[in-house]
């Protein structure tokens, strides 16, 4: 019987044992249905943005009756600024003024004098002030110069209200994408770090439970320590990838069949892209976890003894949460070469789309190293410790050990 | 055959095994005994690859012992274990995969072995549901689904009930007439005599005696159970022989220096009255035990 088949039987058994109990079942498809929610929510939230009413209404005084070129200007400004207009008699030029300093009224419109004029409080006093006088005075402007051209109320509507063009955003790309993308990156960061650590905790629960059941001596007799190893990584990383797919095709499918949803059309190779991040930084995390869990004997170890490898990939969570807002900054980018901070950093700077080719390559390399070095070494502190049933193992005598 | 070839193995300054050496033969059932620490269970994992020696080599079919040969032998190590939240018949089938058995025969084995030692209506029980028996019963099976070659048993028989341990000896007997090599170590010396023709004997990592345990038997002075309705004295007559157990009414037992012959301890008997016993009475193991370790310290 070949290697690969006793590492095969041996994941096996971790994906049926573990991979049938309630708990992981219901984890699964809650996650994937709560994803399902999630990804549709921009759409079904968002509507179309052409019917968004701009703002609440404006209150606007008239002083003495309005001929109908000014009351067919009031009418259009409405139009234009997309807002509603309430129009209030206001008895004299004095009131208005008065009204119109004090906020009752944001502007006024004096329809006594020969030609209109607009009365408006001091510039500055209030945002967009300028800007609503400023457009109040051309579009009555306008009105008084197309009506002297002979054109008709219809005519004028049509001359006034016509389609505005395109407003783009100053920053690169669409505004609302960046944002979508950030906010992939931040759950799919959140996401990569919290499972890694408990499915990292299930393999040193599980390394720990072998070994004070000491069933490990009954399976060392038919197994090789590193097969053991390797099955249970790979055993439980399978069931880890089972349940980053469930999060992460809903938020792919559900977004790209709405249209509109989290996940951004051009991001999807970014979010599929998460889950080779999740396999390099299970393999890498699982297997120093492993080590560390054969010096052990009883679970409620298992804490302690692991702080000393979760310190960093905590540590690579905060890096990661720097590089959401600076992906190219000095510790994104180094931290998007250390193996142990690299998955959880290279998550967020590809999901943003900040990340080039040669970095993803030059990390994952990074990772893949760091891994195998550390399935190397701790696949030797676990051939060495597994089989001392008696205390804690120092990790010296773990390497020293004589088996083979 | 399993061969211990010279084995020796020191913990710190604990010497375990001391150039231990002894044979374990197909067919056979061979005991394993010696007192807390003598060694036993330090031989026992190095047959197992669980501990190395640091002298010495232990062959199977004359070649030393590697990985893949291990694949032909079943091991109950002395810490029994098992997974305790794995289901009882998922559990044998497990270990039967891992020993290269299809997923069809490993359930038909495990299935099978489940009636053998009785626990066909516990088979989708966690084990940690069973009485420890049981759960020794389910260690036994999984040390015995793939077939193996070579049974090496650590103490099989601690902790059973007479019923258990009566399932077990049947087991163990079966095997070694379908031609296996069964080595299992034991306090039990009543049990092991009655089980097993050959015996190896350790005390402080070294072999005090091993082979045919008939042949141990043999080996030291003769004992001689007799009866004779007289008083006692009549032993005097005969220089050098020791009386190790006197019973009131004539019987005692007797041990013959090595020049004498018993013929010559017949005639004394039938002078001193009528005799109503005379019969070679071989040491139990227990004894060949205890003389060996007293000797050995």
């Amino acid at each position: 019987m070949t290697s690969l088949r006793r590492i095969m039987e041996v994941a096996r058994r971790e994906i049926l044992v573990r991979g049938r109990s309630k708990a992981y079942l219901l984890t699964t498809v809650l996650l994937a249905l709560a994803m399902s929610v999630l990804a549709a929510l921009p759409a079904l939230l968002g509507g179309d943005d052409e019917e968004v009413v701009a703002g609440p209404a404006l209150d606007v005084g008239i002083v003495g009756t309005p001929d109908p070129d000014v009351a067919l200007a009031l009418d259009l400004l409405g139009g234009v600024l997309g807002r509603e207009l309430v129009l209030t008699d206001v008895d004299d030029l004095d009131a208005a003024r008065l009204a119109v300093t004090a906020g009752e009224l944001r502007l006024a419109v004096d329809a006594t004098a020969p030609q209109p004029v607009v009365i408006a409080p001091p510039p500055g006093f209030l945002e967009e002030q300028d800007g609503l006088a400023a457009a109040t005075a051309q579009i009555l402007a306008h009105t008084s110069v197309l009506r002297g051209e002979g054109l008709d109320d219809e005519a004028i509507a049509n001359t006034i209200l016509v389609e505005p063009v395109e407003v783009a955003s100053s920053s690169e790309g669409d505004a609302a994408e960046v944002g979508r993308r950030a906010a992939v990156a931040y759950g799919g960061l959140m996401f990569l770090y919290t499972t890694l650590l408990i499915f990292g905790t299930w393999v040193v629960n599980g390394v720990i439970e072998e070994k004070s059941s000491r069933v490990v001596e009954v399976l060392l007799s038919t197994l090789r320590p590193r097969d053991l190893l390797a099955g249970k990584v790979l055993g439980l990383g399978a069931l880890g990838i089972t349940q980053v797919l469930a999060v992460a095709l809903p938020a792919v499918v559900v977004s790209a069949v709405v249209g509109d949803g989290l996940v951004p059309p051009g991001a999807t190779p970014a979010v599929l892209g998460i889950v080779g991040w999740w396999i390099l930084g299970f393999l890498l995390y699982a297997s120093i976890l492993a080590g560390t869990g054969s010096l052990l004997q009883r679970p409620e170890d298992a804490q302690s003894a692991t702080f000393p490898v979760i310190v960093p990939i905590v540590g690579g969570l905060f890096l990661a949460i720097a590089a959401l807002d600076d992906p190219h900054g000095l510790p994104a980018i180094i931290g998007s070469y250390v193996p142990l901070t690299a998955p959880m950093v290279m998550v967020v700077r590809t999901t943003l789309g900040e990340a080039a080719w040669w970095e993803m390559l030059l990390s994952a390399l990074s990772i893949l190293a760091g891994g195998i070095g550390a399935t190397l070494l701790a696949g030797r502190i676990y051939a060495g410790a597994i089989l001392r049933t008696r205390g804690k193992v120092k990790l010296r005598d773990a390497w020293r050990a004589d088996l083979g | 055959m399993l061969r211990l070839d010279g084995l020796s193995r020191t913990f710190g300054d604990v010497v375990a095994l001391d150039d231990v050496s002894f044979d374990v033969a197909p067919g056979h059932l061979t005991g394993f005994v010696g007192p807390n620490g003598a060694g036993k269970t330090t031989a026992m994992r190095i047959v197992m690859g669980m501990t190395l020696a640091e002298h010495g080599v232990a062959t199977w079919q004359g070649a030393p012992i590697g990985f893949e040969q291990r694949q032909k032998f079943g091991y109950m190590p002395e810490e029994r274990g098992l997974y305790p939240k794995m289901r009882v018949r998922d559990q044998i089938t497990y270990f039967a995969r891992l020993h290269g058995l299809s997923g069809t025969e490993a359930g038909r084995r495990a299935d099978e072995w489940l009636e053998r030692v009785g626990l066909t209506e516990r088979a989708t029980s966690q084990l940690q549901e069973l009485s420890l028996g049981n759960q020794q019963r389910v260690q036994l099976a999984v040390a015995l689904v793939h077939e193996p070659e070579l049974l090496v048993l650590d103490e099989p028989f601690s902790g059973l009930d007479p019923v258990a341990v009566s399932v077990m000896s049947d087991v163990l007997r079966d095997r070694a007439a379908a031609g296996v090599a069964v080595l299992f170590s034991s306090h039990q010396l009543d049990l092991v005599e009655d089980l097993c023709e050959q015996v190896a004997i350790i005390n402080a990592g070294r072999i005090v005696a091993s082979g045919a345990l008939a042949d141990l038997q043999r080996r030291g002075r003769t004992r001689l159970d007799v009866v004779v309705d007289a008083p006692p004295s009549w032993i005097d007559v005969l220089p050098g022989v020791e009386v190790i157990r006197r019973n009131g009414d004539g019987d005692v037992l007797l041990v013959l220096p090595d020049d004498m012959d018993p013929q010559q301890v017949l005639t004394a008997a039938l002078a001193a009255g009528e005799l109503q016993r005379f019969s070679p009475a071989p040491p139990s193991l227990s004894e060949l035990f205890l003389d060996a370790v007293r000797g050995g310290s």
